[in-house]
């Protein structure tokens, strides 16, 4: 499936070292424009200041989370078309499904490798 | 008849007195006891050598860690990003892998460390189970403010429950709720 890998591509993860993995996942899918934010809340700033083509969302952070940040995209007119994808280690059932209630367009469970990330950005972005 | 009155006014009141007396030395006795097992504790100790050595062995193994990931990834993006030819990427290679290995030594300091915190931690137990038994210490939760309880739970429903986690789902179990829940 082709992918517009030109599509700029929010990374949103409180700890750097993830955010470098996923960096560099993209890179090696050919991803360039790829920025990053610590929190929803620094999102939200960095979503206003620029028009993505996805957000990649941890779950937890302080002090906004990935699914705070998803319910306040989702109820943002401007940004409720943002494609979204939580990249976290909670898998628990109540949290999948309020994350799909919420709005959420793939949902991937840490640990994952390039492939998953891979397959599920061809899901969301494919043509 | 008011002399015998008087008399027995006067022994309720030494017994009185007595009783009084009596229990005041029970207090002070539990108040000695406590005391020692104050002493027991260590609390200087504890708070000044312990706990301190213990937070900064944490603190190493979180930075020996990190460090130790930032050489593994820096490895990684430097052979991934290089032009080089076969042969220059080879000796790249295995120039960098010993680099990896090295990176890999972080796992004999963490485990030093946090053995040393695990020791503590079971000193400091020991201490606070022989002080509760002296002081007769009844079981309760402890008392805490409504703003740390609530910074708690917040914590609490924050901590990951992915791996590890046994309600965790696997990937395609979350790929089969997407597709097919409401």
């Amino acid at each position: 499936m082709a992918l517009d890998t030109s599509m700029p591509i929010l990374v949103v993860d409180d700890y750097q070292t993830m955010v470098r993995i996923i960096k560099n996942l993209l890179k090696q899918l050919g991803f360039e424009d790829v920025d990053d934010a610590a929190d929803g809340t620094a999102a939200i700033g960095k979503l206003k200041q620029k028009k993505y083509g996805l957000v990649i969302s941890d779950w937890n952070m302080e002090p906004m989370t990935g699914y705070e940040l998803l319910r306040h995209v989702r109820a943002d007119d401007s940004l409720r078309s943002t494609p979204f994808i939580m990249v976290t280690a909670e898998s628990k059932t109540e949290n999948v499904i309020a994350a799909k209630k919420a709005g959420v367009n793939n949902y991937i469970v840490k640990p994952f490798n390039a492939q998953t990330l891979k397959t599920k950005i061809e899901a969301v972005c494919g043509a | 008849m008011a002399d015998v009155a008087q008399v027995m006014d006067s022994s309720r009141c030494d017994a009185s007195y007595d009783a009084l007396a009596r229990d005041i030395d029970a207090v002070a006795i539990h108040i000695n006891e406590l005391r020692h097992a104050i002493n027991g504790l260590g609390i200087l100790d504890m708070t000044n050598r312990k706990l301190s050595a213990a937070q900064i062995d944490l603190n190493d193994a979180i930075t020996v860690t990190r460090n130790a990931t930032d050489m593994v990834l820096e490895t990684a993006e430097t052979l991934l990003a290089s032009p080089l030819s076969n042969c220059d990427y080879r000796a790249l290679v295995e120039e960098r892998m010993i680099g990896l290995m090295e990176a890999c030594s972080f796992q004999d300091l963490t485990g030093q460390r946090l053995t040393r915190v695990s020791q503590t931690l079971g000193v400091i137990e020991e201490r606070l189970k022989t002080f509760a038994t002296l002081a007769r210490v009844k079981p309760c939760e402890p008392q805490r403010g409504a703003e740390e309880t609530m910074l708690d739970e917040r914590k609490a429903r924050q901590l990951l429950h992915g791996p590890g986690c046994p309600d965790g789902l696997e990937q395609d179990s979350v790929d089969y709720l997407l597709r097919f829940t409401g």
